[in-house]
């Protein structure tokens, strides 16, 4: 019988520095075996650590179509973060997955997607658009609002101008500096009525506080409810349905999350 | 038919090559401990307060070792004898086996264990969901070893081959034996289990009630032969870079249960479930939305032993019959 919690070991080749507090990780698997069995959807995660300091869910954040390696974001604000921060290339580390239900690409074949990512929640959409620029992405046209707090703490950034070429990369900050020419305040304002939504799906990742008007706005201008998809963040042990951590009423989100339509969980008491 | 006689020699036979778990009173309370005297052993309808969870859902236990970057199994858990279930124990342990149907750990550990069930029924004031001892139940719960008791002797069946070999070894030939068909009564899902599942959110404000006297100590969680939850965290050994990776039991009433790192929020850290009629529910909504949901089985077998042990005097029997009665009109 397979052991789920039995680990792959996956060794870091490259670390690079994204913000004060983010790093981005690029892995590949120590077992030949393993590299060859890889892959993932978009959207999916796996539940990576270090020995002697657990484990946690991280989104896999690279091309679901190039995975000899793959790369995690890693913010750092706890005891295990903390010291996969302290951590140089050629270490060591756990990882078990992927895991759950990402966004599977039959739900935006021939429509436009939509990515909203407040903060972290950008981590989510990396790997829809390095696919998308590779041209192996089937959807129509790809849009990205990013919200986030300040200029600092910009993920990605030195990605943009190619990501530009290819699609629009609308964002706004929380808190700029005066310098800042591009668009202030809660990702919201990034909506105005000039878009058309007609043949749009959306996914939306990002703080708690942000789902709800995000939702609002995209109702407004006539999102269907099974059209708009957001990935949830919840405490997570096992990721795979046996620990009980991560439960919204009747799912998981390791399990049948992270990555729900909210035509499946609106009724659901706590999900937002 | 094995006689009351013949049944001490059984159990003195078990333990003489086996770790043997069976009720015996110690402190007035009837437990399930580790067999050192056969003659403690005591067989009654009376459900043992610490059920049998202990013994094949360990308080905690290593999921790997590690040392140096290499992985290492855990080590084999032990065979042993758990013996004397009731019925309603049985069905927790049948309930386990699916939750668990995929885990090595937990298949391992009920491979290796000797199972022997009785068939005297409880009957305490805190246990619902109960039916006459019947035999046609056999068929779907998991045991080695079934007593059926009759007037001063026991009819035997068993349920594996391992249950036939111990037998035959013991000497004992008269026995039948009952295939295990799964967890599913051919008349179809448990009605009960539907009826509560279609009303479970009708009436919010139970949660509301209940929250307001549950101080969220986790007594019934722990108690509850069918609660498995778990953390998992690394210990790290003297020796550097060795250790393990273990899970442990916890309690989805502690308020760390859906707490994730970030920004503190008035000293605490962000958590999902926020208040005790949410920690409540939760518990409930894992046992009678989820379980049936996931499985088809409840995650509650009626032992009543939450209510026995609520120090606040939660009655789960009663919250079902509320849940029951749906929407206030
Ligand atoms: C599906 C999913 C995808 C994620 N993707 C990313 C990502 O790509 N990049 C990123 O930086 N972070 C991501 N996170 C959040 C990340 O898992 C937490 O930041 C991380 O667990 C913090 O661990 P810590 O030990 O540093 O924090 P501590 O506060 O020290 O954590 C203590 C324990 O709490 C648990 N825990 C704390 N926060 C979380 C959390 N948010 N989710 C689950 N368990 C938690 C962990 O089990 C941890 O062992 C994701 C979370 C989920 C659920
Ligand atoms: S035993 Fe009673 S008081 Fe304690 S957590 Fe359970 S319901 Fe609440
Ligand atoms: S009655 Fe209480 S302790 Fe017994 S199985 Fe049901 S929930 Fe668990
Ligand atoms: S992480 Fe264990 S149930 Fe989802």
């Amino acid at each position: 019988m397979l052991n789920p919690y039995i680990p792959k070991l996956a060794r870091i080749i490259k670390i690079a520095d994204q913000t004060p507090d983010v790093k981005l990780f690029t892995l590949e698997f120590a077992d030949r075996k393993d590299r060859a069995e890889f892959s993932f959807t978009h959207g999916q995660f796996v539940m990576a650590g270090l020995l002697n300091f657990g484990e946690a869910a991280f989104e896999i954040c690279s091309s679901a179509i190039k995975t000899k390696t793959f790369d995690l974001a890693v913010g750092r604000i706890g005891d295990l973060t903390e010291k996969l921060h302290q951590l140089k290339t050629k270490a060591v580390m756990t990882i078990r997955g992927p895991f759950g239900n990402g966004l599977a690409e039959k739900f935006y074949q021939n429509k436009e997607l939509l990515l909203v990512g407040g903060g972290r929640g950008l981590i989510v959409m990396r790997s829809f658009i390095l696919d998308y620029l590779a041209g192996a992405l089937p959807a129509k046209k790809v849009n990205v609002f990013y919200g986030c707090l300040d200029e600092k703490n910009l993920l990605f950034k030195n990605e943009y101008k190619i990501w530009r070429k290819k699609f629009g990369l609308d964002i706004c900050l929380n808190k700029p500096e005066k310098s800042w020419l591009g668009q202030r305040g809660v990702i919201t304002v990034l909506f105005n009525d000039k878009q058309d939504f007609t043949d749009t799906v959306a996914l939306i990742v990002g703080p708690p506080v942000m789902y709800k008007f995000v939702i609002e706005e995209l109702q407004k201008r006539g999102l269907k409810d099974e059209d708009i998809f957001v990935s949830l963040e919840r405490r997570m042990y096992c990721g795979i349905g046996v620990c009980q951590h991560c439960a919204i009423g009747p799912y998981y989100v390791c399990k049948d999350g992270p990555v729900f339509s909210w035509a499946q969980i609106k009724g659901i008491p706590g999900a937002i | 038919m094995m006689t009351n006689k013949r049944l001490r020699q059984f159990i003195e036979y078990l333990s003489r090559q086996n770790i043997v778990w069976a009720p015996q009173r110690i402190g007035g309370e009837l437990v399930m401990e580790r067999v050192s005297d056969p003659k403690n052993v005591e067989l009654s309808s009376e459900l043992p307060l610490h059920s049998f969870k202990k013994i094949l859902v360990p308080p905690q236990e290593a999921l790997f070792n590690y040392e140096n970057n290499k992985i290492f199994p855990a080590v084999n858990p032990p065979g042993q004898v758990i013996f004397g279930l009731t019925v309603v124990d049985l069905k927790a342990v049948t309930f386990l086996n699916q939750i668990f149907a995929k885990d090595p750990h937990f298949q391992n550990r009920l491979k290796k264990a000797l199972i022997i069930g009785q068939s005297l029924m409880p009957k305490g004031k805190h246990q619902f969901f109960l039916e006459k001892f019947e035999e046609d139940v056999l068929e779907h719960l998991k045991f080695d070893v079934f007593l059926a008791a009759q007037k001063d002797k026991f009819l035997v069946y068993t349920g594996s081959e391992d249950g036939q070999r111990i037998l035959d070894d013991f000497g004992h030939k008269d026995y039948e034996h009952i295939e295990y068909v799964g967890p599913i009564r051919e008349a179809g899902l448990d009605s009960q289990m539907q009826k509560i599942r279609g009303k479970f959110y009708e009436d919010d404000k139970i949660w509301q009630d209940l929250g307001k006297i549950c101080i969220e100590c986790g007594k019934c969680t722990l108690i509850c032969p069918c609660c498995f939850c778990f953390d998992i965290f690394d210990q790290p050994d003297l020796k550097a870079g060795a250790g393990k990776r273990c899970r442990a039991w916890t309690a989805c009433f502690y308020t760390d249960f859906s707490e994730v790192a970030g920004r503190e929020i008035e000293k605490k850290k962000p958590k999902f479930l926020r208040s005790t009629p949410e920690r409540i529910r939760f518990w409930y909504e894992h046992k009678f939305v989820r379980c049936p949901d996931e499985i088809s089985l409840p995650g509650c077998v009626g032992c009543g032993r939450c209510t026995k042990v609520c120090p606040v005097g939660i009655d789960i029997k009663e919250n079902l019959q509320r849940i029951l009665k749906g929407k206030l009109k």
